[in-house]
């Protein structure tokens, strides 16, 4: 036995690329716990090569066209479709509105991994430091999920667990991300990398409503195990955006979030880089 | 063509073409038919004594073929140092030391089969950090170190963990600080680093049945390979032949023995089949050699003046578990601890010490990149201490070429090279007297700073290399070289100076990709940037041979004295009446008269280098003579410092080395492009991380950073000089390793000349940058977010 995992070769598996969500469904129902869904592959065969998963089917939904839609949902919102890439949500203007969403897929790797990568993938993947989790969380977005007996829909704050854990049964598929009409939403994204493109810590904030009935959500990415809300600072701006609350809710920021220390930074920069990114990020949206 | 054509201008690298088209082969590409597949299994402990090793449950996976451990080959194997196993024998000496290789049909079935070697170990107290591994009571990790090999210029330390002592003393430092006005006193660390080549550690190997072996590796030396082998394992050289194809990247990483006598060892013990080992980027990481951590400290005296009057430092290097190499890394960085300079009382001591973690091997730069990290930041906070200009005090201290002495009682000869011209175009190249540009953002300061360096290939003084020309029936020109070609093109620069020796075009020249102990011409090791000069030296005199030999038989065709031809534009002509001439091609293969008689026959010109000029170094004192060159150089930064957040960002690089002669200045460019990017690479971000265990938390490229596109500075600057050297080839001398070395403390001089926060460790990474203004200088922070945060200087957000 070495350290860790001894292997560069994939494990044994068969491939399968359902046309249909039906298809998909009863490919889950025969395979179980064997079954992966794979969207990119970006995270997945990476995975599979360090055998953190062995599944002994991989189902490829790239093809499935009910995965593939982004709609409009009216008194809903916006359906993403869980097959479509972040490259291809990036065009075309089809997250306007959701700024905080845009702003952080713009910044997840780099151009090659985007076209193949999808956002239900970089969710369900759920490892701290990715990018799209904190995003919907500030938007209020949710996971649509189906599965044999029927479809559900859960908030992303709850999908999400813990590290690589997710509120997603065998047998069960995301089929896509449905975020909220944004109307008057003002929201935003920043994180901080040093060398490559993984977060050291990020920042999402939305901004909902006006005068008393104002929303705020500020939700940190890669500083902790799962993306974290942090309370007091929202309440520090819930009144408005003015220096003197942005100072606050920064230093509320940084003194509440709790920060983990790990290979890639300190607890301790961890907690110095939410401040500037909490600063960074409230003074851009009070300019706007 | 004439005498002139070639040398000095931009010719593309040779191997463009295939690399660029995907059809030049890499080891990795050698599939024989019949090949297997090996796998390490590696201990998961630091430091242990092999209790059992149970290998049934792996033997029982299908496909495997043999389950190897330390007792089917208990070599001890080396260069320097001699310390290596090929597979743990009794112990295990850091998490990752290679305990067992599965020889299989398929590497699946090397890899399941590797998971259930179940290695059983009692665990042995460790040590990581290499000061308290010289403490008295510290765990031993080579008991047995008076029992091995070493190469004579080392002083390992038996009964302790010092694998080599070594130690200069020039003047008397203590009447040197008598001197001094100021003292500037300071500990400097530095982290591991990887090579971070492309092409992990691959080997292919075939025993034979006649005692012979065949060896494809990505190595940097293969005549070190052959030696190592042949040496450590009792076998005559001509029956082992090392071939290497392409390499994917060295940068030292592959300069000495890697995994070839394993997986030779490995061929045989299965049955003479061919034994393919590829390394995983994680296992190039935590078995593989990567470059050792330093500790120095350091204490210097300085006269008002600025005269550098005592230098005293120690270098304790953290050479992991192997030091084979390292120990001549130590060496390195003990002789070079002067740099450019000229320091009347020095005193260095330079130790290898082994700690239960990764070996450590050669790296581009080579202990000199780790003495200068230390060295001109010393320089750095003295001019400030004594309210000097930063290249003042450089001008007062360095090495006057035809005058002075190096640390190692060397005298600097005439030809040596041009420091102060090195300085001045390195101060012009960044504007040094202009205005500093203002900062993009209040809480950022811009600031320029620089360094200078020097450095020489440091090998042994019978250091060889040869070189043949081989005519074609065509008059093209097959050069037989054994340097290698992992990028450098100096293959294609040595092909320059010898087109221009026949006067023919450079695409009559080839050298053949692949180096094969067997076919190529003789050369120690392609390391040290030696290879364009003495390789270069060697084919020039092949050129000379081959000139001689032609020039016998044109005389005497031509019933002229030899003296009055000369070999140009690719005849034999006669000199001031060029009328008179034969073409080279009439003349290669032997000159055919009209009724068919013959004389003469194919030309073969041969060329060898040794310096006799180097000697080994005094054991107590250090002095002698290292080296065959010195190459001065200095790197200028212009950079962004982000008080905020520690990131520095660098807008602008120059790069100024006294080559001797430009043989090819587009591949000078590249060598001093690609040396700043690797060498900020490793300033801003690299480092090995490791755990309270010795194991390697980052073995791959999404926590271990490397420098990428989007921080390669926009503005690049890279200038030459060339004072010409005497016994170099055309004049040249080495570049390869140089320009990186002064990069990190440029970048670490320009923050501290700037903001005077002293960042004393390597990397300067966002965080590291971060940790040392908020404990040196919290105002400056405190400052900088206060600027931050302040909403009038809000950038526009996206709409
Ligand atoms: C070099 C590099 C840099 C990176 N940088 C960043 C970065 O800066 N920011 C960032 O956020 N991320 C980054 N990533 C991570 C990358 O963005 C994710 O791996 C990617 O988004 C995953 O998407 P995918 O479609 O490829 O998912 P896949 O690999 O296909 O799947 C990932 C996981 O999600 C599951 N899954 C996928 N789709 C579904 C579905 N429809 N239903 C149920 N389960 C599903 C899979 O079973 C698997 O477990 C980086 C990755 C690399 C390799």
């Amino acid at each position: 036995m070495s350290f860790g995992s001894p292997y560069v070769t994939l494990p044994d598996f068969a491939y399968h690329r359902p046309k249909s969500l039906d298809e998909a469904l009863a490919l889950l129902k025969e395979h179980g716990e064997e079954a992966k869904v794979m969207g990119g592959g970006v995270g997945l065969i990476a995975f599979m090569k360090e055998r953190l998963m062995s599944p002994a089917h991989v189902i490829d939904v790239k093809e499935v066209p009910e995965l593939r839609q982004v709609r409009h949902v009216p008194g809903k919102g916006l359906s993403i479709g869980a097959a479509v890439s972040i490259k291809e949500l990036l065009e075309g203007g089809t997250l306007r509105g959701y700024a905080v969403l845009e702003e952080a897929l713009a910044r997840v790797a780099d151009p090659m991994i985007r076209s193949r990568a999808t956002l239900a993938g970089n969710l369900c993947e759920a490892i701290p430091w990715v990018d799209s989790p904190p995003a919907l969380i500030a938007l209020g977005a949710s996971v649509e999920i189906a599965g044999t007996g029927g479809t559900r829909e859960v908030p992303v704050s709850g999908f999400i667990r813990g590290p690589v854990d997710i509120d997603l049964n065998p047998g069960e598929i995301v089929t896509g991300i449905m975020l909220p009409d944004p109307k008057g939403t003002l929201s935003a994204f920043e994180k901080f990398t040093a060398g490559s493109e993984f977060s050291l810590a990020s920042v999402a904030v939305a901004l909902a409503g006006g005068g008393r009935k104002r929303s705020v959500a500020m939700v940190y990415g890669a500083v902790s195990s799962t993306p974290v809300r942090c309370a007091e600072a929202e309440q520090a701006v819930a009144d408005g955006l003015t220096p003197a609350n942005v100072r606050r809710a920064a230093d509320m920021a940084s003194e509440k979030v709790e920060c983990v220390d790990d290979v890639l930074a300190s607890a301790a920069y961890r907690r110095h880089l939410v401040k500037v990114i909490t600063t960074r990020v409230l003074r851009r949206m009070m300019s706007a | 063509m004439t005498a002139d054509a070639f040398v000095g201008k931009a010719v593309p690298p040779e191997d463009t073409v295939r690399k660029v088209t995907g059809t030049a082969l890499y080891t990795y590409d050698w599939e024989v038919p019949g090949t297997l597949y090996a796998k390490l299994v590696t201990s998961t402990v630091p430091h242990a004594k092999i209790v059992r090793i149970s290998l049934e449950s792996a033997k029982a996976v299908p496909g495997v073929v043999a389950v190897l451990t330390g007792k089917d080959m208990p070599f001890r194997v080396g260069m320097y140092a001699g310390d290596r196993d090929l597979l743990a024998v009794e112990k295990v000496r850091w998490a990752g030391h290679p305990v067992a290789l599965v020889v299989a049909e398929t590497l699946e079935a090397g890899e399941r089969a590797s998971e259930l070697v179940d290695v059983e170990y009692e665990t042995l107290p460790a040590v990581f950090d290499p000061v308290k591994a010289m403490e008295a009571d510290a765990p031993l990790l080579h008991e047995r170190m008076e029992e091995y090999k070493h190469a004579p210029v080392f002083y390992p330390v038996p009964g302790t963990n010092i694998a080599n002592r070594f130690r200069l003393v020039h003047g008397d430092v203590e009447k040197g600080f008598g001197q001094a006005d100021e003292l500037v006193e300071e500990e400097f660390r530095i982290s591991h680093v990887s090579h971070a080549y492309l092409e992990t550690q691959n080997v292919v190997a075939q025993a034979y049945r006649d005692g012979t072996y065949e060896i494809w590796t990505s190595a940097q030396s293969p005549f070190v390979v052959r030696q190592i082998i042949s040496e450590s394992l009792n076998i005559p050289y001509n029956k082992i032949t090392i071939r290497v194809p392409f390499v994917g990247g060295g940068f030292g990483g592959k300069a000495g023995l890697q995994w070839e006598a394993l997986a030779a060892m490995a061929s045989k013990a299965v049955g003479y089949r061919p034994v393919k080992l590829v390394l995983s980027r994680k296992e190039n990481f935590s078995s593989g050699a990567s470059r050792e951590g330093v500790v120095a400290n350091v204490k210097a005296g300085f006269t008002k003046d600025g005269k550098c009057v005592a230098y005293k430092v120690r270098f304790v290097l953290d050479a992991g578990a192997y030091a084979d190499y390292t120990v001549n890394v130590s060496r390195a960085m003990g002789y070079s601890a002067e740099g450019v300079y000229e320091v009347p009382n020095v005193q260095c001591e330079s130790l290898a010490v082994y700690t239960n973690k990764v070996p450590t091997t050669a790296m581009r730069g080579f202990g000199y990149s780790e003495s200068n990290w230390v060295l001109e930041q010393v320089f750095e906070r003295a001019a400030k201490k004594l309210g000097m200009d930063s290249a003042k005090i450089r001008r007062v201290n360095l090495l006057r070429p035809g005058e002075s002495h190096t640390a190692t009682g060397e005298k600097v000869r005439e030809d040596v090279g041009d420091p102060r011209k090195v300085l001045q175009t390195v101060l012009e190249g960044i504007d040094w007297d202009g205005k500093v540009e203002r900062p993009s953002e209040p809480w950022k300061v811009r600031a320029r700073g620089f360094a200078l360096c020097v450095k020489g290939p440091s090998q042994p003084p019978n250091a060889s290399s040869s070189a043949i020309l081989k005519f074609n029936e065509d008059s093209t020109i097959d050069l037989v070289l054994g340097t290698g070609n992992f990028g450098q093109g100096t293959a294609t620069a040595i092909s320059q100076m010898v087109a221009d020796q026949f006067g023919v075009a450079v695409e009559k020249v080839r050298v053949d990709p692949v180096r094969d102990t067997g076919k190529s011409a003789y050369t120690w090791q392609t390391v040290g940037s030696r290879g364009l000069f003495t390789d270069g030296v060697a084919t020039l005199r092949a050129c000379e041979d081959a000139k001689g030999q032609i020039l016998d038989l044109a005389s005497q065709v031509m019933r002229l004295p030899k003296s009055e031809l000369e070999v140009a534009e690719g005849a034999v002509k006669a000199k001031g009446r060029p009328w008179l001439s034969i073409p080279l091609r009439e003349l290669v293969f032997g000159y055919v008269y009209p009724n068919g008689n013959t004389v003469g026959g194919p030309v073969i010109g041969r060329g060898q280098y040794t310096s006799s000029l180097n000697t080994y170094l005094d054991p107590q004192t250090g002095q002698g003579v290292p080296t065959i060159f010195h190459t001065f150089g200095g790197t200028a930064v212009d950079i962004e410092l982000d008080l905020v957040t520690g990131a520095i960002e660098v807008k602008k690089a120059v790069q100024v080395f006294d080559v001797g002669k430009a043989i090819n200045p587009l591949l000078l460019k590249m060598q001093l492009d690609g040396g700043f990017i690797m060498g900020m690479s490793i300033a801003l971000f690299e480092k090995i991380k490791f755990d309270e265990q010795g194991w390697v938390m980052n073995p791959n490229f999404t926590s271990y950073y490397l420098a990428r596109m989007k921080d390669v500075p926009k503005d690049f600057v890279a200038r030459y000089v060339e004072t010409p050297q005497f016994d170099g080839p055309l004049g040249a001398r080495g570049i390869g390793e140089l320009s990186m070395i002064s990069v990190a403390s440029a970048i670490s001089n320009a923050v501290f000349r700037s903001t005077g926060v002293k960042l004393n460790n390597l990397p300067m990474s966002p965080e590291e940058v971060w940790a040392a203004i908020s404990s040196q200088k919290p105002e400056l922070l405190a400052k900088a977010m206060e600027s931050y945060g302040r909403v009038e200087t809000a950038v526009k957000a996206r709409q």
